[in-house]
């Protein structure tokens, strides 16, 4: 009995790689190889392009008026998780394991950007009820496919999937998936919301593997504390009325995009739309 | 070589060996065609889905733009120099090579050009990949033949066949299989229980699971980016290609492409780039580079 044990527990230990996973826990840190003006400065107002919106989405995005962040109720507001991974931010993944039987019951997920935690329970438990309350970073569960790490989340509170201004709604559920190459984690994400997106939008980001850059690479969690920050009169929520967006004109100026394109539309994320914009471009510049 | 060695003996050893013995096939996936080992059936029409970098990939940047990208000085000179009026025809493809066509909004076509060469072709620009297995060394796990796991490399790389760099240069590929948890619940049984990862990580879906590597050298110089963003003859780029069906039962690959080039980059250029696959090839639209 004590050399099966001995065998259980040589066995027990092995890499993960040996046999199903990679081992994706660990620090990471962002590459802003693709989408780098959307992570990190942010697209101007009114660009939309390559997102399949709704038309309610597009209406609600060019309502959106950028002094919306400084009011009150609006400044705590992090990133939701449909958005959260594209931004600058590293990642802390770790395994939880059970206290008694020592297994992993659910890989947690610091992420630097306002300091979100975030828990994949991988104990086989369900999804909670519709009711249930909604988070910033939603209800997630995971599941191995081969080596890649497949995370469903839902219980997503309202937020945006880009943002200046492109709104998620709380019906939203995403798939993600980790996979590691060497030092490389890829990370794609397939966001369904049947509010706002007439198809599901996938995204896919890197991330690179840190070793030896130390604690002092990461900030600390900031508690959030909303206070008045303009003139501007109480509890009035900065927008614009249909047609009034002062912003179309100018994205269209500063890109060379006209606004059929900017404000995006699933027709505009595929191939053959080159030749519409193409077409569109020369119309403008006549 | 690094091995991990299991310790048993006698009668036991037999027994875990006995309990192992079914999964090195699956681990190494040695013995079978590349064709059979890929993990689903890849082929057919994909289309890009242009999520990401919608400015850079659906319109010509403007001459000077090199967001995101990490060009060393002589990388932005060379661009800055870049002047469309002079462009000749025979610089037409340069956008559309390895290192760049996957990124071109387009569709691909994969087939079996053989049981060791997949076929990548494209409709923008009309570019045909090949990828060429068993010219990388073979990696994995397996049990060898005294009952130890050990992590093998078999083989070498081969070298590139002598010839002229071209536009899509030397593609070599293997996969980097995942076992199916079926074929390893005899020794899964032993750490984690049925069903599950030896640690206890949480499911294992059912399945034939894994990547497709593609090495890619001897590469002709050609642009980065459509705005004159160059890559040198040096370049060359790594590529892992995951499938997957999503629960709405699309399919989808995600290519993570890595272009690292010592005359012209500062670092590895990294991009993730996602494509769907479509029912037929009524959108193929063959387009030549001057064309398109």
């Amino acid at each position: 009995m004590r050399r099966l044990l001995t065998v259980v527990a040589l066995l027990a230990s092995l890499p993960g790689a040996a046999w199903a996973q990679s081992d994706i826990t660990g620090e990471w840190a962002p590459l802003f190889h693709e989408d780098q003006v959307d992570r990190v400065p942010g697209l101007g107002p009114v660009d939309f392009a390559g997102l399949p919106l709704t038309d309610g989405a597009r209406q609600w995005a060019l309502s959106w008026d950028a002094s919306r962040v400084s009011v009150l109720e609006h400044q705590c507001q992090v990133h939701v998780l449909p958005y959260i991974l594209s931004g600058p931010t590293r990642l802390r993944i770790t395994a939880q394991r059970d206290g008694n039987s020592e297994r992993i019951v659910a890989f947690n997920q610091y992420i630097g950007l306002w300091g979100q935690d975030r828990t994949i329970w991988v104990d086989g438990r369900p999804h909670p009820p519709a009711i249930a309350p909604h988070t910033w970073m939603g209800f997630s569960t995971g599941v191995w496919e081969g080596n890649t790490f497949v995370v469903r989340t839902s219980h997503i509170k309202q937020g945006w999937v880009r943002r200046n201004g492109v709104p998620e709604s709380d019906l939203v559920t995403t798939t993600e998936r980790f996979t590691r190459h060497g030092d490389i984690l890829t990370y794609v994400i397939y966001i369904k919301d049947p509010v706002y997106l007439t198809e599901p939008l996938v995204r896919s980001r890197n991330f690179v593997r840190m070793s030896g850059l130390g604690e002092g690479n990461w900030i600390a969690a900031t508690p959030c504390e909303p206070g008045e920050e303009t003139a501007a009169p109480p509890h009035g929520v900065p927008h614009y009325l249909p047609g009034e967006n002062p912003f179309v004109a100018e994205a269209e100026r500063k890109s060379g995009i006209p606004a059929e394109a900017l404000t995006g539309g699933v027709e505009t994320l595929y191939p053959e739309y080159r030749r519409k914009l193409a077409e569109l471009r020369k119309q403008k510049a006549r | 070589m690094k091995r991990v060695r299991v310790v048993a003996q006698g009668g036991l050893k037999t027994a875990l060996y006995i309990l192992l013995a079914g999964i090195p096939a699956a681990l190494s996936g040695q013995g079978t065609s590349a064709r059979a080992q890929a993990p689903r059936d890849i082929t057919g029409y994909w289309v890009s889905v242009v999520s990401e970098d919608w400015h850079w990939r659906m319109v010509t940047p403007r001459k000077g733009d090199f967001t995101s990208l990490p060009l060393n000085e002589e990388g932005r000179r060379v661009a800055n120099m870049w002047d469309p009026a002079k462009e000749k025809p025979a610089d037409a493809c340069k956008p559309f090579g390895a290192a760049a066509i996957m990124r071109v909004p387009g569709r691909v076509h994969l087939t079996w050009a053989d049981d060791s060469t997949l076929r990548i072709e494209t409709d923008a620009g009309q570019q045909t990949r090949r990828l060429q297995f068993g010219r990388l060394a073979s990696r994995g796990w397996r049990v060898n033949g005294r009952g130890e796991i050990e992590w093998f490399e078999q083989g070498r790389d081969a070298p590139p066949p002598p010839g002229p760099a071209t536009w899509q240069g030397y593609s070599a590929a293997r996969w980097d299989l995942a076992p199916d948890p079926a074929a390893v619940r005899n020794a899964v049984f032993f750490a984690g229980g049925l069903g599950t990862s030896p640690d206890g990580a949480g499911t294992m879906v059912p399945g034939r699971f894994g990547s497709l590597h593609v090495v890619t050298t001897e590469l002709r110089a050609g642009y980065l980016r459509a705005n004159g963003v160059p890559y040198s003859e040096a370049a060359h780029m790594t590529e892992d290609y995951d499938f997957r069906t999503e629960d709405d039962g699309t399919e989808w690959f995600t290519v993570s492409t890595t272009v690292e080039d010592p005359k012209y980059l500062s670092a590895p250029f990294v991009t993730s780039t996602d494509f769907r696959k479509e029912a037929d090839g009524s959108k193929w639209s063959p387009t030549t580079c001057a064309a398109y």
